[in-house]
């Protein structure tokens, strides 16, 4: 049996790990230089 | 995006995966993260995006109740997204998602208490932003006054190299995050199948979880598989 991980594994995570950034976008607010 | 918020939004997943990176068989736990709620999370950052660009077409959305109304839906979705991902979770992730929550709920709170989040313009200096970043804040953001409310939950500790100023509600988002994402890596995936019908009452800790399958791992046999093996 392979123990490669399937690309649907991958794109979950690697998605997951997308929603969590995003996540952090919109709901913290830390104050940053406008330019 | 400016390096420092660069830097904001990749902080929990980045520190995740060191932390499961540095553990034995933390890279094989990597692909069993799962987060739910990305519409809770997409309508926020809609909202975010709106509040930083503040386009004069929604400005009777962004300025109701002297900007309070955008903060209050920037609440209302972290509590959602919160929610989204604590059915079927072990208890410590639901711990760390609701420490995430509490964190965007006190920033929501500051924002909307004095209409737009409160930072510090000693700290701002401190954190080497420009004198003219701090006289026409980014819109979404007003200085410390006396007037200012909840000043305990805004953004007031600089990062000098980052130009940065962060509130405790970014910490709690930040590592509330980062440990519900570790949490549901190594949470093993004979952890949440089905317990037999005649296995007695639900053990504590593991109340709930035996009707999701978001966290087993789809390389996994099903309970039904691995009780007839």
């Amino acid at each position: 049996m392979s123990t490669r991980p399937s690309r649907t594994r991958v794109v979950a995570t690697l998605g997951s790990l997308a929603t969590v950034a995003l996540a952090v976008y919109a709901f913290a607010a830390p104050y940053t230089k406008t330019n | 995006m400016s390096p420092g918020l660069a830097a904001a939004v990749l902080v929990a997943p980045v520190v995740a995966l060191v932390v499961l990176a540095l553990r034995p068989g933390g890279l094989a736990a990597i692909g069993r993260i799962r987060v739910h709620g990305f519409v809770w999370v997409l309508v926020a950052a809609a909202v975010q995006a709106l509040r930083t660009a503040d386009p004069a077409w929604a400005s009777s959305f962004l300025h109701a109740a002297g900007g309070a109304v955008p903060a209050l839906v920037l609440g209302a979705c972290a509590v959602g997204f919160v929610l989204a991902n604590t059915r079927g979770r072990p208890r410590a992730a639901v711990l760390a998602a609701a420490v995430a929550g509490l964190g965007a709920v006190l920033n929501a709170a500051a924002t909307a208490i004095n209409g737009g989040m409160p930072f510090s313009v000693a700290a701002a200096r401190t954190a080497g932003i420009d004198a003219a970043s701090i006289a026409d804040p980014t819109p979404g953001h007003v200085p410390i006054d006396a007037a200012t409310r909840l000043v305990a939950f805004a953004d007031v500790v600089p990062v000098p190299g980052l130009h940065l100023v962060f509130s405790v509600g970014d910490v709690l988002l930040w590592a509330g995050l980062a440990a519900c994402l570790v949490v549901v890596a190594l949470r093993r995936p004979a952890d949440v199948v089905a317990p037999p019908a005649d296995s007695g009452p639900e053990l504590p800790g593991v109340a709930g979880v035996h009707h999701s399958t978001a966290l087993t791992s789809p390389d996994a046999p099903s309970a039904v598989a691995r009780s007839t093996a």
